[in-house]
């Protein structure tokens, strides 16, 4: 497993909430554990960023935000768990591939939301 | 999507950014209870309503609702919506009668029937009654499984007597796929032979694999077949002599088949090495399953049974007045909730309810005014796949059975669908 070739960026500035261990997905792969706010480790110089945006919810029950991102369409494999206001995130690493991603709320009493609609994007 | 079950969110303050897969293997149990342990702490105490079960006899409904519009009943607080108003049935508690954003009725009028569905506030639209196979290919109404993902698509069984095979349904435009011909595969038809069909097809999460009964031409159920669509693995399971399968449910994540054997000792196919293992008798009445664990809700309470040690079982909730005997139930499992509906046979517990997954708090949403003096009458709360709306069948009082929704949401917390999303390439 090659670990911290997958960061992750939030802004504004705020913390994600660690919500596993360490894992990989094929040519993605990360240790969780004792990362720092934003930073995972190096990026690969061969891998891209992405973005992802959303509005923000009013709802004062939203407590956070659940960003799945995956390279099948029809069942993302990883999520990024980022507290509300947050209304971004910045996902770093990615390998060339086509990745959809969609994200949903999920209330202080941890109840989620419908999925957003998929968003499709290619990393070169 | 995945629900909170699954999700895993474990509350550490100030950790730092992670990422995790969606299909930890055990994530379930283990997360709802960190789930729920996280509501009571910010709420600063648990809200359990356990004690407020004096439930008098059901009496005739207060109210008739019209098709279309909706009414909230004051004693639970949440709004019930009447969807059919000329007799019609969904089909049970596994199979959601509404498709993966709600837009989509799937139902039965002597014939699979489809609507188009509009919720709104206090009202809802439901329109452009058809049949719901308008091509030549005709699938089972009951084992019909929307998609989780696609609000179009679903999965179905060929309606037949003689052929095995599964398709994939595109409802919008009436196109049928076939994404397995069991009989064409030698694994199938060298422990089924020929001339037989499938019947009640289940499926988990991931609705990668399916399980269906395997029923000769006479209507035995002679087998279970599991196979995934992904890898066409197939597993078969024959029906031990003197025996009689009753169904087979898919664990969430998909790795355990329960096969419900009517009888004797029900069965636990672990996919992923093949084994078979006893699970410990049930109780009466019909399971949803978690990722390890199959839940038997209604039945004079709610019980889990263990998939992975399949001789342990625990106690979710116990109905304090167990006096009433032939309760039946259904029940369904969403967003951390274990909904069921119930009916006793004095009237008493004829309501649709819903339990955390470790008992801490329940909740009754409604009375279904269903007297269920024929099967077709049992309610079978269906909840949805945003959890939004429980589909239930109701006589309302002992006239015509026709489809109603209770808004489970209303009261809760389900956050609205994220708008709005965007995704720019960085570098």
């Amino acid at each position: 497993m090659t670990t911290g070739s997958f960061l992750l960026d939030v802004a504004p500035a705020r913390y994600l909430r660690r919500i596993g261990g360490a894992f990989s997905v094929g040519a993605l792969a990360l240790l969780a554990a004792g990362c720092e706010a934003g930073v995972l480790g190096p990026a690969d110089s061969a891998a891209a960023d992405i973005w992802v945006g959303w509005d923000r919810q009013s709802d004062p029950s939203v407590a956070e935000y659940v960003v799945y991102v995956g390279t099948d369409p029809d069942e993302p494999q990883d999520a990024v768990v980022v507290e509300a206001p947050t209304d971004s995130v910045t996902i770093r690493g990615l390998e060339q591939g086509r990745y959809y991603v969609a994200v949903s709320a999920v209330s202080a009493r941890g109840v989620e939301g419908p999925l957003s609609e998929q968003v499709s994007v290619d990393v070169q | 999507m995945l629900e909170v079950i699954e999700k895993g969110i474990e509350k550490i303050a100030a950790a730092p950014p992670c990422v995790r897969r969606r299909d930890g293997t055990d994530a379930g149990r283990r997360v709802v209870v960190s789930t729920v342990v996280l509501g009571m702490a910010l709420l600063g105490t648990a809200i359990p309503r356990i004690g407020a079960l004096a439930l008098s006899a059901q009496e005739t409904p207060p109210t008739t609702i019209e098709p279309g519009s909706s009414w909230v009943d004051p004693e639970h607080g949440h709004r019930i919506f009447r969807l059919t108003g000329s007799g019609a049935t969904h089909a049970y508690s596994y199979w959601t009668a509404l498709n993966a954003d709600n837009s989509m009725l799937f139902g039965y009028t002597g014939e699979p029937t489809l609507w188009d569905v509009e919720f709104r506030d206090t009202t809802v639209a439901v329109t452009n009654q058809r049949p719901a196979f308008s091509g030549g290919v005709q699938l089972y109404w009951e084992g019909f499984f929307w998609s989780r993902s696609n609000p179009d698509e679903g999965w179905g069984t060929l309606s037949t007597t003689s052929n095995s095979r599964l398709y994939r349904y595109d409802m919008a435009t009436q196109t049928p796929t076939l994404i397995k011909d069991f009989d064409a595969d030698s694994r199938f038809s060298s422990m089924f032979g020929s001339g037989v069909y499938l019947w009640q097809l289940q499926t988990g999460h991931l609705q990668e694999r399916f399980a269906a009964s395997v029923r000769n031409s006479s209507g035995t159920v002679v087998g279970v077949v599991v196979w995934d669509r992904t890898t066409d693995d197939l597993w078969t399971y024959e029906t031990p002599a003197g025996e009689a399968i009753d169904e087979a449910h898919v664990s969430n994540h998909e790795r355990y088949v329960y096969i419900i054997l009517e009888g004797r000792q029900s069965q636990i196919l672990d996919l992923s090495d093949g084994s078979l293992s006893p699970i410990l008798d049930r109780s009466a009445g019909h399971p949803d399953m978690l990722d390890t664990e199959a839940i038997h809700a209604g039945d004079n309470g709610a019980l889990g049974y263990s998939l992975v040690s399949p001789y342990d079982t625990r106690t979710i909730f116990d109905w304090p007045d167990r006096t009433v005997p032939g309760n039946e139930h259904t029940s369904t499992i969403r967003h951390g909730w274990i909904y069921s509906s119930v009916y006793g046979t004095d009237g008493t517990r004829d309501v649709i309810y819903r339990v955390r997954p470790d008992g801490t708090e329940w909740e009754i949403l409604a009375r279904h005014f269903s007297h269920t003096g024929s099967y077709s009458h049992i309610p079978f709360g269906a909840v949805t796949y945003d959890g939004q709306y429980v589909v239930f069948n109701s006589d309302w009082g002992g006239g015509q059975v026709d489809i109603y929704a209770v808004r489970a949401g209303e009261g809760e917390d389900i956050p609205a669908q994220v708008t709005g999303v965007e995704v720019k390439v960085q570098n």
